[in-house]
This record gives structure tokens, sequence and C-alpha cells, in this order.
């Protein structure tokens, strides 16, 4: 039996490793083609700006585009049947299965020397990147999880709202909910509003350390 | 580190990490892959994932333990999609079509290997080893050497019409019968045995199908491929069907059915290592 337990335990911990490795917060390229998912399309103009290595050498772009099924226009979007959709879709169930508390403790209680402080929760890891991201922005960076924060706190805010309390110009917050928009920190409501997306309610402690 | 080092780097993790995860380099990924089967086959053949801990993850992924070990929702069902679809990207075998477009199917590995700076042969083909694997498992077993022969035979046809509608009424033996009569005269199997050669090579409909692809529109189809799983998932036979119309859709159509083949040269050129 002895024998059968290492053996589970040295496959556990090659799958387990895989799937951190695939994530969009430990990978570059499943964090462009992620991007790109969650928003449907994404402008040329920013993803050139976010993902030079990709996006602004034709060479590597072109080869990205057969690889991965993606379609480079004045908007950036993945083709359905296309390999980079479906490694999306699977991105979407290791977020699930790593959000999962007693998926998270039966495996680190099997794997605690290779994992000491526990293994990620990868969907928590992924909102800390967007996070990092959006604050290193060097123009709207700051101003955005600003607001980010007032819109958590109060719960949902309009243009208006924001203009009020942050002594900012419209045209600049708008910039800032784009930001925040593409992103997935925030959801724009039917009534125009704004309020935190799902992730950023379930982890709202991460915006505490910014 | 530049930009272009940075990729290469992000682009091998991503390779190595999607290879780790395929059924010739993991056997979680493997036991995902072959279900479902009865619980005393899996406690027999995968010791290491019926003891009480690695059921209870093994649940987690989304696993349904009973007298049938069974896939459910959750990663287990993504992981077995996301296996077939990295089998036929990573061996030139994904079939991608934009509207309006014929049907293709893209030179990954060339593209791959070229942002890599690297030689098409060293990147990994997780098909090909799991079909190594497979080949070998069979080599051992007597239907086995009579699987390998199959496969040599119908992997040296284009296609093997099956099925004609305008032929219907005709009586005349099909391609397919024909074949058959071959196969069971060369390789001096029963019927029975054809029946199981077909379930490990073209398919067992029990485990399910897959529409590869259709052309025209849902209501006009012009083309539809779709596959049968078979039991090791080699997977590289498919149902080709063809639709004409007389006039408008209402006036009729007739049909042609053809087993064509994928992954083709992989598994030719692994089948000229083993032993018949």
């Amino acid at each position: 039996m002895a024998r059968e337990v290492e053996e589970f335990k040295k496959q556990l911990l090659n799958f387990v490793n895989a799937l951190i490795a695939i994530s969009p917060s430990r990978n570059y390229i499943t964090q462009f083609l992620y991007l790109v998912r969650i928003n449907g399309s994404i402008d040329y103009r920013i993803a050139e700006e976010a993902y030079p290595d990709i996006v602004k050498d034709d060479y590597t772009r072109e080869a990205f585009a057969k690889i991965f099924g993606i379609n480079f226009t004045d908007k950036i979007s993945l083709d359905t049947n296309g390999y980079g959709y479906y490694l999306t879709d699977f991105i979407n169930e290791i977020f699930k299965l790593f959000e999962n508390p007693d998926f998270r403790a039966k495996v680190s209680s099997i794997l605690k020397d290779e994992f000491p402080e526990g293994i990620p929760n990868l969907a928590r890891e992924w909102l800390e990147v967007r996070l990092e991201g959006l604050r290193s922005e060097p123009t709207y960076g700051q101003n955005s999880i600003k607001i980010l924060k007032e819109i958590v706190k109060i719960g949902r805010l309009k243009v208006e709202d924001l203009e009020r309390k942050l002594n900012l110009s419209r045209g600049y917050i708008l910039q800032c909910l784009n930001l925040l928009e593409l992103y997935k920190l925030i959801e724009k409501d039917y009534d125009g509003s704004y309020k935190p997306s799902e992730s950023v309610r379930k982890y709202q402690d991460l915006l505490e350390g910014l | 580190m530049n930009g272009s080092s940075r990729l290469k780097e992000h682009l091998t993790n991503l390779l190595n990490a999607l290879t780790n995860l395929s059924p010739s380099r993991n056997l979680i990924s493997q036991f995902i892959l072959l279900l479902p089967k009865d619980l005393t086959i899996v406690e027999h053949s995968y010791p290491e994932l019926t003891t009480a801990a690695a059921k209870e993850i093994l649940q987690l992924l989304g696993i349904k333990f009973g007298d049938q070990v069974q896939r459910g929702k959750g990663l287990a069902e993504a992981l077995y999609q996301h296996i077939h679809k990295t089998f036929d990207w990573l061996d030139n075998e994904l079939v991608y079509r934009k509207p309006g477009e014929e049907v293709k199917k893209l030179d990954v590995r060339s593209e791959l290997a070229k942002l890599l700076d690297t030689d098409q042969r060293s990147l990994p083909n997780p098909y090909m080893e799991w079909a190594k694997l497979v080949l070998r498992k069979l080599s051992n077993e007597q239907l086995g050497r009579k699987a390998i022969n199959f496969m040599r035979m119908l992997l040296s046809r284009e296609s093997i019409e099956i099925y004609d509608s305008n032929k219907f009424n005709m009586r005349e033996p099909s391609q397919w019968d024909t074949f058959k009569k071959e196969v069971t005269e060369k390789l001096k199997v029963n019927p029975a045995e054809f029946e199981e050669l077909c379930r490990l090579t073209i398919g067992d409909p029990k485990l399910g199908s897959e529409e590869l692809y259709y052309t025209g529109s849902r209501r006009y189809m012009e083309s539809q491929a779709v596959l049968d799983h078979s039991e090791y998932h080699l997977d590289f036979v498919y149902k080709h069907s063809r639709y004409l119309y007389y006039g408008s859709y209402y006036g009729g159509r007739s049909v042609t059915v053809h087993y064509a083949f994928r992954h083709k040269e992989t598994l030719k050129k692994l089948l000229e290592g083993f032993e018949g």
C-alpha cells in the first residue's frame, strides 16, 4: 500500500504543477489569451501596449494567429474553433477547481512538503495579477485603484458620483473605468452604474494591501 | 531578459505543462481519458488511484465511483475534452474553419518550431507518445497484433465507402463489405473478432461521438465529419458524409458515407516499428 500511496503522490504533484503552470497568473501567453477571451475582444492598440512581445512583431503575431486561432484586426478575438478558445475553456475549469477549499485542503495535506504554504488559489492569484497590472499602468493605474476602492466601498456608483467624490475629470474617470472593465474588475449595470466584479467582491481583502 | 526570450520561455513552459497533462505522462490524465470502467477493473489496473486519499481527490475532480467508475462534470470532463484537442493540436490535426472559408488543418508544429527556433522533431507530440504506448500494449496481446495489422490495412487506403443512398437497392457490395471480406481472410478473424477490432480502432458508440466539422449550413449541410471515440482514443477513423440536394431542400437529398482517416502520417510511421 505504501508504494501505491507514494506513486499517487508523485502523479498528483506532476498533475497539480502542470495545472498551476497553465494558469494566466503564471504564464504570459495564457494571460494574453484569457484576457482576450473574458472580454470577447480587446482593442488592438491596448493589446499592443500591454503585450508587445506578442502583438508588435509581425512575424510573432502571424504565428500566434495560426497556432492559437487568434483574429488580429482593429479588435483582437479568439476563433471559437481555435486552440486558444479551447484552452481558455479549460482554464475556467482550472480556476473552479483551485477555488474549491476542499480540493486545496486535501491536496495540500498530501503535498505538504512540496507546498508548505498550501497549494495556491489560482482564481485569487489571477485577481492579484490583474490588480498589480492595473496599479503599474503609468497614466491611469493609481487613480483606477482609487476608483475601484470607492466602488467596492459603496457597492455601486455612477460616473457622476465618482466625479463628485474624487474630484477628477469625467474623461479621465471614463478612461480609468475602461481599464477596470478590461481587467474585469468592475461590471457596468443596466442603469449605467458600475459595481465590483464577482472576483473582487469575493477577494476584497486584496484591495486593502494596495 | 528581452521580449523574445521571455516569450520563448513562456511558450516552452506552456508546452511542457500541456504535455505533462497528457495520458502518456500522467496516470491521473490516463485514467480520466479511459473512463468509464468497471470498479473491479479499476482496482486491478490502477491500484494507486483507488486508495482512500486518491479517491477523495479524484471525486473532487469530478470522478464518480460506483460499480462503474465514470467521469462527471468538472475538471475531469474538461480535461477529457482538452486532451483530445491537445492531441490534435500538436499533431497538426486540429480542424480549423472560419465562416465562409474551407475546412483546413493548420501546420501548428512548424509555426511553433519557428517561434522557438528549434527543430519540429524536438517539439512534444502527446498523440504520438500515447499512440506508441497503446501500440506497445496491443502488440503484446493476441487480438492486439491483429489490431495492428487491421490498422495497417485501414491506413493503406485513402478512404472506404460504407454507404451510398444511390446504390441502396443495387445489392452491390460496398467498399466496406469488400474490405471486411479481405480482413476476414487475411487476418483470419471471426465476426466477433472483427467487431472487437472495429471497437478498438474505428470507434465504440458507447464512448460518445464528436462532430469534427460540417460544411454548408445546418439546414443545407454539404458534408459532415463525425468521430466515434475508440477504446484507447487513438480516434483516427471518422465518418465523412457528403450530401447532394435535388433542387431545393424539400426535393430530397442523396448521401454517401465514407470512413476517412486522420493522424495518418504519425500512425503509419509508428506502425513501421511494430510487428503484426
